[in-house]
């Protein structure tokens, strides 16, 4: 059940108005939140219900018994073992095909040809596979290293991991952050719904209105004819790109964030506005959140983080952006787009002093501009790579970044009769202005406004945008992120 | 939970309250004004045949090669030359997979309960076809909706279940156990969709409104009601015609003219079906053999001849044997004589017949159902 359809608003009504009228018992309400997560995730594949079991399961288990022993050679083998669970399923899952596709072409390059194209069995990627597995890893994680004390039941566990809001993609939630939530009384806060409604209302229109129309209108066409509109139309198709992976991710994160605040749990934020970043490092801090710092905390810290060298420094984030990018997807595509980012950032932080925000926010206007149109134009370059994704998504892979690159550098012009949708430039530029426009002038204004209106008022609103983005979402095209 | 603000008595429950009422008043608004219908007035005229009062002895249902393949008319005027007084109706339309054929024949046996024998289309286009947004507009009422949900009468092969067959194909399914979690979890997701449509539909009246500067409220430049629509084309070519032909039509004569060079005649009337006979699959067509054999049932308890109708495609592909085989053994099924059928005038698309084809197609029909009625 994808957030942007009709099904989403009535399920999601029904289980705000049970769980509220039940949320004095603490069972009963976790019950209902986990059997409606699960209803939730079913719209895709009751069947990988029983992965999402499976796993918690596992580091439920894992979880308990670190936590139990002070033997640091058993506390190593239950990490172990719940290391090697999660990602023995996410690398079956998601890597297999990949894995099987490489073989069998480097078979074939060394002369057996029978092998060329041969894949045992193609594996179906379960939705939200690669964000739930980082989930339950951190959990066991964090009990090991006596950062976190175990879950006090497993439904509290299962309830964490299958939480709808973030179920299928993201934001990643550390169990840090959201068990104790469980241990506090459910409080009802108006103001809280409120502003859910109202964030989650802001997403589904992000999505439909901005993303959509910007993929459908600029992106797509150009990713697939890139010849057609030239080099120029290029440039615009990978900033189109950006944008639409920001404003699509980032909506999915606020109808997340929105929901879980009706229900009364507290999401952190997944996006902070990153085409303001004036570094790529500062970029990835405002990018993705909650998988940057999974990495950062998870992968780079323990690999060494900066370490004792420039090289030890490089090999700890070439890793690591490495890792960032087969997390996107099978393919080369985005390994390429991760280890560029990796060296993109190596290159920002060796030769240029990290700089506090305050002295960020004090360099001249020209210079903040200029850094945050080198740095979106960097970011845009590698989106080059990873819109072009790989062939089994329907993409053109490879090839596609290829033909890009080539246009781009012979500055390649459009065909004469190559036409950009107005719509999707429209979009674009709708996009920016809101993104660069400070959040004060807008969102807070319209957050005011939207507070200060009657009930009768909001709610006639809310049904006015819901047919709105129904009637123009006829395709439902389903959230990026979810193919993650 | 705080004591001050109690979920009841909130702004929000408030807001929450009125958001159902708005939704409900839109859902009822567009039911009445059949603003779902909008994108298409044929499933309006449909609505109105099966309701209509005029008692009919033949009813014809299947996908829009029978609308355009059977001319009620033609049909009744052949059935009285060979002695037999019979009125016809045809409820064909784009589209229409084999649980909308259930639908619609469950639904005029009930309103007309002295029918004698049914066709039903039976063959590439109906057993494969099904597009949720075509069954939603048929629901009429939100009871509708929701009995999708809480009977699951069903088994809908639309376009996201075969996506999600084809993304999960069935390898693993003790007892059949997640079939049936994910048929229901299907139908739940319809029936709320078509409860949650009245805003959808306001919005598109609206649209239409603002495009045809305040004229009408459907896409369609006339209203959906029976009257308007039958009765231009009654005064127009004397008989009704659910889809008219159309230079425009699917592919059109280029299609056919395409077809005939492509496949000679002799070679099309010795074509046996040469893609894999895949009918037998139990994975495949699941939904259409079931609703077939309700649809078999359902004649046999209302005592209505059934006869299973192939409409051929011109020179393309005939049943699969297995096809044959399968409504052979469950009902009576009569195909089309191609001989005479494969003639480029007689089709307007590679697909579809044209008038003269099915001019040509009704008598052929009405011949064997008075032959039937003899016997």
């Amino acid at each position: 059940m994808a957030f942007n359809s009709t099904q989403f608003v009535i399920f999601f009504l029904v289980v705000l108005a049970v769980h509220w009228a039940i949320a004095r018992e603490r069972k009963a309400r976790f019950l209902w939140l986990t059997a409606a997560s699960c209803l939730f995730y079913a719209g895709w594949s009751a069947k990988f219900l029983l992965l999402v079991f499976v796993s918690s399961a596992l580091d439920w288990v894992c979880g308990g018994q670190i936590h139990r022993t002070e033997d640091p050679r058993r506390r190593k083998a239950w990490l172990a073992l719940s290391l090697v669970g999660n990602l023995g399923l996410l690398g079956f899952f998601k890597y297999f095909n990949f894995f099987a596709e490489n073989v069998s072409a480097a078979l074939a390059q060394a002369g057996f040809e029978d092998a060329a194209g041969f894949v045992p069995w193609h594996i179906v990627l379960p939705a939200g596979i690669s964000f739930y597995t980082f989930q339950t890893l951190s959990y066991t994680i964090d009990i090991y290293r006596r950062e976190l004390a175990p879950a006090k039941s497993p439904l509290d566990f299962l309830l964490y991991v299958s939480f709808f809001p973030q179920l299928v993609a993201g934001p990643i939630v550390r169990a840090s952050d959201f068990l104790p939530q469980l241990d506090a009384p459910a409080r009802f806060d108006d103001g809280a719904i409120e502003r859910g409604v109202y964030r989650m209302a802001c997403g589904l229109a992000k999505k439909v209105l901005l993303a959509d129309m910007i993929g459908l209108y600029l992106v797509d066409p150009v990713f697939k004819a890139p010849a057609s509109f030239g080099a120029g139309g290029v440039v615009l198709g990978t900033w189109g790109a950006l944008f639409q992976f920001y404003l699509d991710f980032s909506a999915y994160s606020d109808v997340a964030i929105g929901a879980a605040m009706c229900l009364g749990f507290r999401l952190e934020e997944n996006f902070d506005r990153p085409f303001l970043a004036q570094s790529i490092s500062e970029f990835w801090r405002r990018w993705h959140i909650s998988l940057s710092t999974w990495f950062r905390d998870y992968v780079f810290v323990p690999l060494g983080g900066r370490g004792a060298n420039r090289l030890a420094f490089l090999r700890n984030m070439l890793g690591t952006m490495f890792l960032t990018g087969l997390w996107h997807g099978a393919g080369w595509n985005y390994v390429l787009w991760g280890l560029m980012h990796g060296v993109f950032t190596y290159v920002g932080a060796v030769f240029r002093k990290p700089a506090s925000p305050a002295e960020r926010a004090a360099r001249p206007w020209w210079e903040r501009t200029l850094r945050r149109a080198f740095v979106f134009n960097l970011v845009a370059f590698s989106m080059l790579f990873f819109r072009n994704g790989t062939v089994a998504e329907g993409n053109r892979g490879i090839a596609g970044s290829v033909e890009m690159l080539q246009l781009l550098a012979r500055w390649g012009p459009a065909s004469a009769e190559a036409r950009l949708a107005t719509a999707g430039l429209v979009a674009l530029a709708l996009a920016a202005v809101i993104h660069f426009t400070p959040a004060r002038w807008i969102h807070e204004r319209l957050r005011e406004r939207w507070n200060a209106l009657p009930s009768v008022a909001q709610a006639f609103s809310l049904v006015a945008l819901a047919g709105t983005l129904a009637a123009l979402s006829y395709a439902k095209a389903p959230f990026k992120y979810f193919q993650f | 939970m705080d004591a001050t603000t109690t979920p009841l008595r909130s702004k929000s429950a408030r807001v929450a309250a009125w958001f159902v009422l708005f939704c409900a008043l839109a859902l009822v608004a567009a039911q009445r004004l059949q603003l779902g219908l909008c994108s298409d007035a044929r499933h309006a005229v449909l609505r109105e045949l099966v309701r209509a009062p005029e008692p009919a002895q033949v009813v014809f249902v299947g996908s829009s090669q029978t609308a355009r393949g059977v001319i009620p008319e033609v049909f009744d005027a052949r059935a009285a030359e060979l002695g037999t007084s019979v009125r016809s109706v045809n409820l064909s339309f784009f589209g229409t997979s084999r649980q909308l054929a259930y639908l619609t024949l469950e639904r005029w046996l009930d309103a007309h309960p002295d029918t004698k024998c049914a066709y039903v289309e039976c063959g590439v286009l109906s057993d494969n076809q099904d597009f949720p947004h075509e069954a939603l507009s048929r629901f009429e009422t939100p009871s509708d909706a929701l009995s999708l949900a809480l009977s699951q009468p069903y088994d809908v092969r639309n376009a996201r279940e075969f996506k999600r067959r084809k993304d999960h194909p069935p390898t693993f399914d003790p007892l059949g156990a997640f079939t049936r979690i994910e048929r229901f979890q299907l139908h739940a997701e319809l029936s709320l969709e078509a409860l949650g449509r009245g805003p959808e539909d306001c919005v598109r009246a609206l649209f239409n409104l603002a495009v045809q500067r305040g004229a009408s409220l459907y896409w369609m430049p006339h209203e959906p009601t029976l009257g308007s629509v039958i009765d231009s084309q009654l005064s127009e070519r004397g008989y009704y015609r659910i889809m008219p032909d159309s230079p425009l039509g699917i592919g059109g004569k280029a299609g056919v003219t395409k077809q005939a060079a492509a496949v000679s005649y002799e070679n099309a009337l010795a074509a046996t079906f040469k893609d894999v006979d895949d009918f037998g699959d139990p994975s495949r067509f699941r939904a259409t053999k079931l609703y077939a054999e309700r649809i078999a049932a359902l004649c046999k308890t209302r005592g209505v001849r059934l006869v299973f109708l192939d409409q051929p495609n011109f020179r393309g592909r005939p049943l699969r044997p297995s096809q044959v085989a399968y409504y052979s053994q469950l009902a009576e099924l009569f195909q089309q004589d191609k001989s005479v059928l494969y003639r480029e005038d007689s089709f307007q698309d590679s697909g579809h017949m044209s008038v003269v084809g099915a001019e040509f197609a009704s008598k052929a029909l009405a011949a064997h159902f008075v032959g039937a009625e003899k016997k």
